[in-house]
């Protein structure tokens, strides 16, 4: 049977990495895709997605609390052996949650981080099976990370 | 001189850099077109869209002479790998422009390499178009290929 995995991210930046992933997958993985859902979103069958919002948002207490919940019930549905990450804090519930389930995490710190760790890199390096940093100053914050350079 | 602008998808606005590209716009040697994004700045001089699907992006990337841009990741090397010239402004959070300054580390690695012009003003628009003739630019070297054979291949043995 194959591996299936869930590819996660927030939109923008996060997203045009996944992306990146996305359309190099090896044919031997199923997966599917967790996003935030933007006006411009194309959409596809093997989408999920979750409201766009960001800390400083009013309302992203009552959107996290919604996408934990969500998370879950995706999770349930696809159950998912890899789940795979470039952040930002959306993709914080899906990942706690494979870990509790001992599925695999792999999170690749963002492109856009060349001196500074992001606040979901941080937390969620400790629960990643694998850690990812696109530059090798990172190495300095994450000592277990692996650096294999840019994904762009 | 076609132009395109790029603001991203974040929900913040960067008012500050479309006000400094409507005064660009007077001038009718410039074609400018804008993916505004979030801002709430109304453009007089150019017309502009708030977001464009995949394709259409790219489109316009490849249509333009210039792009300006913010310092987004993706907008910054969706460009570079279409081997356009730059010129980018990192968005600031005194002005709401984004959640943290994060977008300053990057425009600084890109400029000090000499892949784009920037600044972290965009009031500076008007003198980096001027440099823009005698600049050199140096080519992106695309490091994807690479990437994407290790993390399979780490994936493998998960």
């Amino acid at each position: 049977m194959k591996k299936k995995i869930a590819f996660i991210s927030s939109s923008g930046g996060h997203f045009e990495q996944l992306s990146i992933l996305i359309n190099n997958i090896p044919s031997k993985y199923d997966f599917i895709v967790v996003t935030e859902k933007t006006t411009y979103t194309a959409k596809s069958k093997k989408n999920y997605y979750v409201p766009q919002t960001n800390r400083k948002e009013f309302f992203f207490f009552f959107k996290f609390i919604y996408i934990i919940i969500k998370s879950f019930a995706i999770f349930l549905k696809e159950k998912p052996d890899i789940v795979i990450s470039t952040g930002a804090l959306i993709s914080i519930p899906l990942c706690i949650i494979a870990k509790i389930f001992k599925r695999k995490l792999v999170f690749i710190e963002s492109f856009a981080e060349v001196n500074h760790q992001t606040k979901t890199g941080k937390y969620l390096y400790k629960y990643s099976d694998v850690f990812i940093v696109q530059w090798k100053s990172m190495l300095n914050f994450y000592e277990n990370a692996i650096f294999i350079g840019s994904i762009y | 001189m076609n132009v395109f602008v790029i603001l991203g998808s974040q929900k913040f606005q960067f008012n500050r850099l479309l006000t400094e590209i409507d005064k660009l716009a007077e001038n009718k040697e410039y074609f400018i077109f804008a993916q505004i994004g979030y801002s709430d700045y109304q453009p007089k001089n150019f017309s502009f869209v708030r977001f464009l699907e995949h394709s259409k992006f790219k489109k316009n990337i490849l249509d333009a002479d210039l792009v300006i841009t913010h310092a987004g990741s993706g907008s910054i090397l969706s460009s570079l790998k279409l081997g356009k010239k730059i010129i980018a402004f990192s968005r600031d959070p005194k002005f709401n422009e984004h959640v943290d300054d994060h977008q300053r580390e990057l425009l600084d690695y890109f400029c000090n390499q000499k892949y784009i012009l920037g600044s972290y003003y965009p009031s500076d628009l008007f003198s980096l178009i001027n440099e823009l003739p005698d600049f050199e630019f140096k080519q992106y070297e695309p490091n994807t290929k690479q990437f994407i054979d290790k993390i399979y291949e780490i994936l493998e043995r998960l």
